[in-house]
């Protein structure tokens, strides 16, 4: 009887486990919505592109007021003056993106079926770079890819950010991405949806904790005034935080879970190069 | 007694060159620290490496070059522990909750 049960339990899981799995991206977008919706009713889905800042007035005032002339135009200055200059063969990083890199970064990251992975804005950046004679920047590099990144994102302020799955190799990307989301790592045993869907909201320590959705939108930021600091740098804070080794920018790892993450910001807008905290 | 403490303020002291384990924690240090460095390995090859199993980990091997035998086995057992717990950790049910 115990072996038929176990058997049953061992059928069901079988059954229960693939239903879970192939929710839609857009299925899952939708719940995530409706939790948020739920947890805050009383806040408007645009505003989730200001992070913790939506759910702390003072905060956001604050937010408001340093945006009228922010700390870090000179470093944007200097990533208008890379996005501009020309290669050693005449050509521009416009020359690589449609209507000249305006309203792009809302498709960023996309599968690309003949490479077979994801493609995030920075590699499109370096896929640019190596088209044209030039070798690729790290990631990591705040001073090149960072500040580079930073004004070229400004240029898809206001898009609404559109991210595609379509075809298996992209949904397994996604799931890995999701898989990723939601796997609890580091000696506090935490998955970044145990602070950002289960505790956005909450404050730990003296921090309030963003909510995950519209966190996509927003990056890279500016962390008091002039520390920049993008999407792929904060996933490896993180994951320093809760004390496991982080992975390396640009890593296939992040590029999925930006994948991930960045889907279910989709409806929102972009607003690239902010100052935060 | 008062030759035997002046003698004692005459030495100076001497840090002791590295030298074969005689750790007062049972087992090898040596066989430890391999053991550390391979569960360490082991665990980042699967994403599932905690910090505190690196820290643990470089805390062994500088006090291998030491030859600090107790402190390389009491950091390499932390070390082994805390990749362990990371790999173990990898396999865990997700925490999605909806």
């Amino acid at each position: 009887m115990k072996q038929r049960v176990a058997l049953f339990a061992a059928l069901a899981a079988l059954v229960a486990g693939p239903s879970v799995a192939l929710a839609t991206p857009e299925q899952d977008r939708e719940e995530f919505v409706r939790y948020f919706n739920k947890k805050f009713p009383n806040l408007k889905y645009e505003d989730y592109i200001f992070g913790a800042l939506a759910l702390n007035p003072d905060a956001k005032t604050q937010y408001d007021t340093i945006m009228e002339f922010p700390p870090f135009l000179n470093e944007l200055d200097h990533g208008k003056k890379m996005w501009e200059t020309p290669f050693k063969n005449g050509r521009t990083y416009a020359s690589c993106f449609p209507d000249g890199g305006r309203n792009v970064v809302g498709n960023y990251p996309y599968f690309d079926d003949k490479l077979g992975k994801v493609v995030t804005f920075e590699m499109a950046i370096n896929m640019c770079r190596e088209a044209n004679g030039e070798h690729p920047y790290k990631h990591s590099d705040m001073k090149t890819m960072g500040v580079l990144t930073a004004y070229a994102r400004t240029l898809s302020d206001g898009m609404k950010v559109n991210v595609k799955v379509q075809g298996p190799e992209a949904m397994k990307a996604y799931e890995d991405g999701k898989k990723f989301f939601y796997t609890r790592r580091g000696q506090l045993n935490f998955a970044c949806s145990t602070c950002h869907v289960d505790n956005g909201g909450n404050t730990l320590r003296t921090e309030l904790l963003s909510p995950a959705l519209g966190h996509a939108t927003h990056w890279p930021v500016f962390r008091q005034g002039t520390n920049l600091v993008t999407l792929h740098k904060r996933y490896a804070g993180c994951l320093e935080q809760v004390r496991a080794e982080p992975l390396p920018e640009g890593s296939t790892e992040f590029n999925n879970l930006e994948y991930f993450h960045t889907y279910m910001s989709n409806g929102l807008e972009i607003r690239s190069s902010v100052f935060r905290k | 007694m008062l030759a035997a403490a002046l003698a004692g303020c005459e030495t100076a002291p001497v840090t002791p060159a590295p030298s074969e384990p005689k750790a007062a924690f049972s087992g090898d240090p040596k066989a430890a620290l391999a053991q550390a460095e391979a569960d360490v390995q082991e665990a980042k090859s699967k994403n599932a490496l905690w910090t505190t199993a690196t820290a643990a980990l470089k805390a062994a091997q500088a006090a291998a070059a030491k030859g600090e035998w107790d402190a390389v086995m009491k950091n390499a057992k932390v070390a082994s522990e805390q990749a362990r717990l990371g790999i173990a950790q990898s396999k865990y049910p997700v925490a999605k909750h909806f």
